[in-house]
């Protein structure tokens, strides 16, 4: 198990956990979880959305306490009491969702915790850990303003200044949580180097992932966990993907028929390829938004959406994406420019007449934008579409409400106690499939889908995927904007992407190219 | 009135003065929401907290034979347990901070006037302690005009912009103030790095109320060194409102306190000149200066509000991540 | 609904009854501090609305306004937002209908009519200001209320003073209104009026149309998230200010039936301490109207005992706001407790 002949690395292992159990509520996301980590290595840790991997994670970095379990730390027996005492121990986690101050600077946000005793109420001096930073920032490659304001900064960048947090502490483990969320594939390959310069100097790496590609490109060993059990270890060189596959999604999906790992024939039926007359549904011209300040937002977006057509829309999140399916759906009015449904002017129309003209939305952000957490399962089931099931006008229609909630909740599989339940107690997944659900369930002449499957298992993820081939296929047209490339690879019709809040590129399926595209997100025009 | 005391001069030096007498109050409670803004927590309980700290000064003050320092240290300790209780309900249990702080208003403005009644019942002549004197800053306060407006006034007045300028320096000046900040700004951030957001919020607030309870102190230890239910007058939502369009900073709260009192001022001086001028305007009406001028400031700067990023929100290290 | 065991209904009730006790308990060591006789203040304040008659249409009249105080916050606090202006909206309301109580001469029945709904309409102008400032200014309403209840109190004050002042009295107030203007009463001996019967109709509307209309359904959807409601068509900008609007004309709806209805004329000081166990009693039933109800009776008859106290013992009459504040902070620890033992 330990034979590293070809670096220098302690065979002991820096991190050993043990038997780690945890609960939540009546799920039990980690059922006796023995890992090791050891320093000098990239360790690939893989497995679907929902399988335990951050959970794991979690519990080192100090964020949740095991039920049971041990964890050693350089040989010593530890309880980690909080993500401070995980980092005092070596141990630092970059989350999905960074944990920056966005009104100060990089330079600041690192700072942060730094000083301790007198040297606080002395007046600021960040010169000395400037000076660190810099050369931190030469043998990693990682390169950050550290003048900047964190709100001023792309993605890509603040995650750099997460990771920087991680070296300028002296941290032995590494732990990246499906890092490569926000980044186009050029950036991703800038953090892949990074991370083996750090290798090199040492480091310890956890890279957490529900793709094989990646943990492929940059690991050295890989294990995989799968509902809560870690199934196996391989050295990268002795892989063999259909085993891996096979232990990530066990016996649930049928590998043939399955659109993700690619058993699934894609039959592009898009009416705009073969150019059928009255086929344009949707008609986009010119759109521009500009906010109160004047700053632009969106700028001349144009684009045209067929029957039967799936638009995927790519970009590193942060270029507009939001602000685009906002106007798209009438959240927001755009500055000018016009929109136009089978030929009618829409650009002004309210949210609620678009719903009615057979528009509909799934935003990204569920918890804030997807659910009222205070209303039952079957009141937020009909969020938008309420209005429809009123009895003489005024009065709300229970029995409908109640009758559709019931089977929708079936269908979907969303596990809740009841459809009275509060929505607020739904696991996330849960929330998403909700939201899922009561968009197809209004049977969307066009769909206007934001990251749907974020946080999805692959179960979930392919029944979506269906129901979005199935939505397709009955002749409505879908605008499905993901920061996952490799998903919109799979099932759009064409591609555009985000860039600065402009819309570029608009490559068709038989042109798609990984490179090509992440040229367009990272703004190199004449991609 | 002898045509003397009517020049220029001296009723500009009158009115600066007066707004030095009643910025006080505006300071030290805008400040005190300013600093427990920062860590988080929105305090708009501050006129109830207020009207304690006048109330308990004022029967300490009394009932220990005029000793204003015993007084003003029962108001400190008011500010502690309230700030101590405020703190309990709003960061260790959670619950939501616009509640708590309507409830204590309540509560508190309903202890401040139960503990007056008990103590000193209903009189035909209300009791009065002492105020405090106005110290004579040397030298300066010899300067023709400028003394008489600035250097001359009690030691309150010259704690509070004192307080201004320790708060600015403390907040953006040091690592502990960019510790605390940032506690109001992404406690996630700050606790992950080490930073105790519990103690930092606890104490943020603490400091908060004992600033508002010092500020009621001040209420009766100026001026006429009387209790009355009515003293607080609204200047603690009036603070709140500073805080606000101070964009939760404490120079800009110093600007906001100035603008009110110069109001407050104003309505005095407005009133006290009716008769030489000839308004024929019941009293009242002025008195809604300072609330209409409220309203007209928060609506002018809503385009710069700019608030702590977390400010109202509870912290809990085991919450579920947003796209969880 | 169903049935739910014995056991299971004392846990739920025993954090209230808990707070209860506990918030009694306060009380009592303050009364005892202060000198009083504890258990002889504790029956008066619990029973001094049953002595008589006289008493029990006391209470039932203060329930009348207490009802519609709790409901003038709750409606806008359904949709989040905080309403603390109750009481400037009640004072203008009571303005509005002694207004046209004095000023105009109509025959009773039209002039009953418009005087109560000039209160109404005023108390709704009064919320339409921070409604509105809140809407275009994103103005905190709790701010902006509350500015708009000390403009509210100096109006009454000037209103008062004026035209129609009442010359004979020490204390700021009008003359009675014309008799044409009062309320029937539903007993002249010892008086009720008929106000409390419109309360109760109000709170059961109420009630009605946030549980089974599409409006009360947006109204709830734009409380608990107001983003994912607007996201989906929900006009929650047009909403939230409409809500305040709607608790002012609630509020202004108490003022006028109590101008119309007890105390006849325009009075300084006639909002009393009913706004701030109006706000209290919204906040105890958490939003929900059928609480409100029996919650708002519960307090009338302790703000009656505590006013029986003050008469016969001199015990300040803050006692009943520190009550019912303790009471809410207790019931507000319990539920929160309750849910860390899970």
């Amino acid at each position: 198990m330990s034979s590293y002949k070809e670096d220098l690395s302690v065979v002991r292992p820096y991190v050993r956990l043990e038997g780690i159990y945890k609960r939540f509520g009546d799920v039990e996301a980690l059922k006796g979880v023995t890992l090791d980590i050891f320093t000098g290595q990239v360790l690939g840790l893989l497995g679907e959305n929902g399988a335990g991997k951050t959970t794991l994670m979690n519990v080192l970095f100090g964020l949740y306490k095991p039920d049971a379990g041990h964890i050693y730390v350089n040989g010593r027996l530890v309880k980690i009491k909080s993500p401070a005492h995980a980092i005092g121990l070596g141990i630092f986690m970059v989350h999905q969702h960074f944990k920056l101050v966005s009104n100060y600077t990089a330079l600041e946000n690192i700072a942060i915790g730094m000083s301790s005793g007198l040297k606080s109420i002395k007046p600021m001096s960040l010169a000395e850990l400037e000076e660190r930073l810099n050369k931190i920032m030469e043998y990693s490659g990682l390169y950050v303003n550290l003048r900047e304001k964190v709100k001023n900064l792309p993605l890509g960048v603040r995650q750099r200044v997460e990771i920087l947090k991680a070296l300028v502490r002296g941290i032995k483990i590494l732990i990246l949580d499906e890092p490569t969320t926000n980044l186009t594939p050029q950036e991703v390959d800038t953090l892949f180097k990074a991370l083996r310069n750090l290798i090199r100097e040492g480091l310890g790496v956890v890279f957490i992932t529900h793709k094989l590609h990646e943990v492929m490109a940059v690991a050295d060993e890989i294990a995989v966990l799968r509902s809560g059990v870690l199934l196996g270890r391989f050295k990268r060189p002795e892989v063999d993907q259909a085993t891996v596959i096979k232990l990530i999604v066990g016996e649930r999906i049928d590998l043939e028929k399955s659109i993700i790992f690619g058993g699934f024939k894609f039959l592009s039926t898009s009416t705009h390829m073969e150019g059928a007359a009255n086929s344009e549904l949707l008609k986009v011209e010119n759109i521009t938004l500009r906010d109160k300040l004047g700053t632009t937002i969106l700028e001349d977006i144009s684009f045209s959406l067929s029957r039967g057509e799936i638009l995927g829309v790519a970009g590193v999140s942060g270029n507009g994406q939001r602000e685009f399916v906002e106007v798209l759906f009438g959240i927001r009015r755009p500055t000018s420019g016009k929109m136009l449904l089978e030929g009618a002017d829409i650009t002004n129309s309210s949210i609620r007449d678009r719903i009615l003209m057979g528009f509909f939305y799934i935003p990204e952000d569920r918890l804030s934008e997807g659910v009222s957490p205070t209303l039952s399962v079957m009141e937020n089931l009909v969020l938008g579409i309420h209005f429809t099931y009123s009895t003489k006008k005024l009065l709300i229609d229970f029995k409908r409400i109640r009758d559709e909630a019931t089977q929708l909740v079936k269908k979907y599989e969303i596990k809740t106690p009841d459809i009275t339940t509060l929505a607020s107690k739904l696991s996330g997944g849960n929330i998403q499939k909700l939201m899922v659900a009561r968009a197809f369930h209004t049977r969307p002449k066009i769909l206007i889908a934001h990251n749907p499957t974020r946080g999805l298992d692959i179960a979930t993820t392919e029944k979506v995927l269906n129901e979005v081939l199935r939505l397709k296929s009955s002749g409505s047209g879908i605008i499905y904007v993901s920061e996952d490339l490799d998903e919109l690879m799979l099932i759009s019709d064409r591609i555009a992407v985000m860039y600065k809040g402009r819309l570029v590129g608009s490559l068709p399926r038989d042109k798609f190219d990984k490179y090509e595209i992440g040229k367009l997100m990272a703004g190199v025009v004449g991609g | 009135m002898s045509t003397a005391s009517l020049d220029l001069a001296t009723i500009i030096v009158g009115y600066v003065r007066s707004v030095l007498i009643y910025i006080a109050p505006y300071i030290l409670t805008s400040l005190g929401v300013v600093i427990s803004g920062r860590s988080g927590i929105y305090n708009i309980s501050a006129e109830g907290v207020m009207l304690l700290g006048a109330s308990v000064t004022f029967l300490a003050t009394y009932f220990s034979g005029g000793n204003i320092l015993i007084g003003i240290s029962y108001a400190v300790l008011v500010g502690v347990v309230v700030g101590l209780a405020f703190g309990f309900l709003t960061i260790s249990l959670k619950l939501n901070q616009f509640v708590v702080g309507t409830t204590f208003f309540i509560l508190c403005s309903g202890f401040a006037n139960l503990l007056y009644k008990l103590f000193i019942g209903v009189t035909l002549t209300p009791p009065s302690i002492e105020t405090l004197r106005p110290i004579t800053v040397p030298v300066l306060s010899d300067v023709p005009y400028v003394g008489d407006a600035l250097f001359k006034h009690n030691l309150l007045v010259y704690l509070s912009f004192v307080l201004v300028a320790a708060s600015y320096y403390l907040l953006y000046k040091t690592f502990t103030g960019l510790n605390f900040r940032s506690v109001g700004e992404n406690p996630k951030a700050a606790d992950t790095l080490g930073i105790n957001v519990t103690l930092y919020r606890y104490v943020g607030t603490t400091i908060g109320t004992i600033l508002m309870s010092v500020s009621g102190s001040y209420l009766v230890l100026s001026t006429t060194g009387l209790y009355t239910e009515t003293i607080v007058l609204g200047r603690g939502w009036i603070s709140v409102g500073i805080a606000i369009f101070g964009r939760w900073h404490p120079l800009w709260a110093l600007v906001g306190s100035a603008l009110f009192a110069s109001v407050e001022a104003l309505v005095y001086l407005l009133q006290s000149l009716q008769s030489v001028l000839g308004l024929k305007v019941p009293p009242e009406s002025l008195l809604t200066l300072p609330f209409i001028a409220t309203l007209i400031v928060l609506a002018l700067v809503y385009k710069k509000a700019e608030l702590p990023q977390a400010i109202g929100r509870p912290y809990d290290r085991e919450a579920p991540e947003e796209y969880a | 609904m169903a049935k739910i065991s014995l056991t299971r209904l004392a846990k739920i009730s025993l954090p209230y009854i808990l707070s209860v006790s506990l918030a009694f308990g306060v009380a009592g060591l303050i009364l005892y501090f202060g000198g009083y006789d504890v258990i002889s203040s504790y029956r008066t304040i619990l029973t001094a609305s049953f002595w008589n008659l006289n008493s029990f249409f006391l209470t039932l009249t203060k329930f009348s306004t207490l009802l519609l105080m709790s409901l003038a916050f709750l409606t806008p606090y359904i949709s989040r937002k905080f309403n603390i202006g109750v009481e400037g909206q009640y004072l203008m309301g009571a303005l509005g209908a002694t207004l046209v109580g004095l000023a105009v001469s109509a025959p009773p029945g039209i002039h009953i009519i418009t005087s109560i709904l000039t209160g109404v309409f005023f108390g709704f102008l009064w919320a339409s200001v921070p409604a509105f400032l809140m809407a275009r200014y994103s103005v905190n309403e709790v701010i902006s209320t509350i500015m708009m209840n000390f403009i509210a109190r100096y109006s009454v004050i000037v209103f008062a003073m004026s035209l129609w002042r009442d010359v004979a009295s020490g204390h700021p107030m009008t003359i009675p209104i014309n008799t044409t203007a009062m309320l029937p009463l539903l007993s002249s001996s010892p008086p009720l009026s008929s106000g409390i019967v419109f309360s109760i109709a109000t709170a059961l509307l109420l009630y009605f149309i946030l549980a089974f209309t599409i409006f009360g359904y947006e109204l709830r959807a734009t409380g608990t998230n107001p983003r994912a409601a607007e996201v989906f068509g929900v006009n929650t900008k047009f909403l939230m200010p409409l809500s305040l609007m709607i608790g002012g004309g609630i509020a202004g709806f108490g003022g006028a039936l109590d101008v119309t209805g007890y105390y006849y004329r325009l009075i300084e000081g006639m909002q009393s301490n009913y706004p701030s166990l109006g706000i209290l009693i919204a906040l105890l039933s958490k939003g929900k109207i059928t609480l409100v109800v029996p919650i708002a009776f519960f307090i009338s008859v302790i703000d009656v005992g505590t006013n029986a106290l003050q008469r016969i013992q001199r015990v300040p009459i803050e006692l009943v706001l520190i009550l019912e504040g303790l009471l809410l902070v207790f019931i507000l620890v319990s539920e929160s407790l309750r849910w860390w033992k899970k």
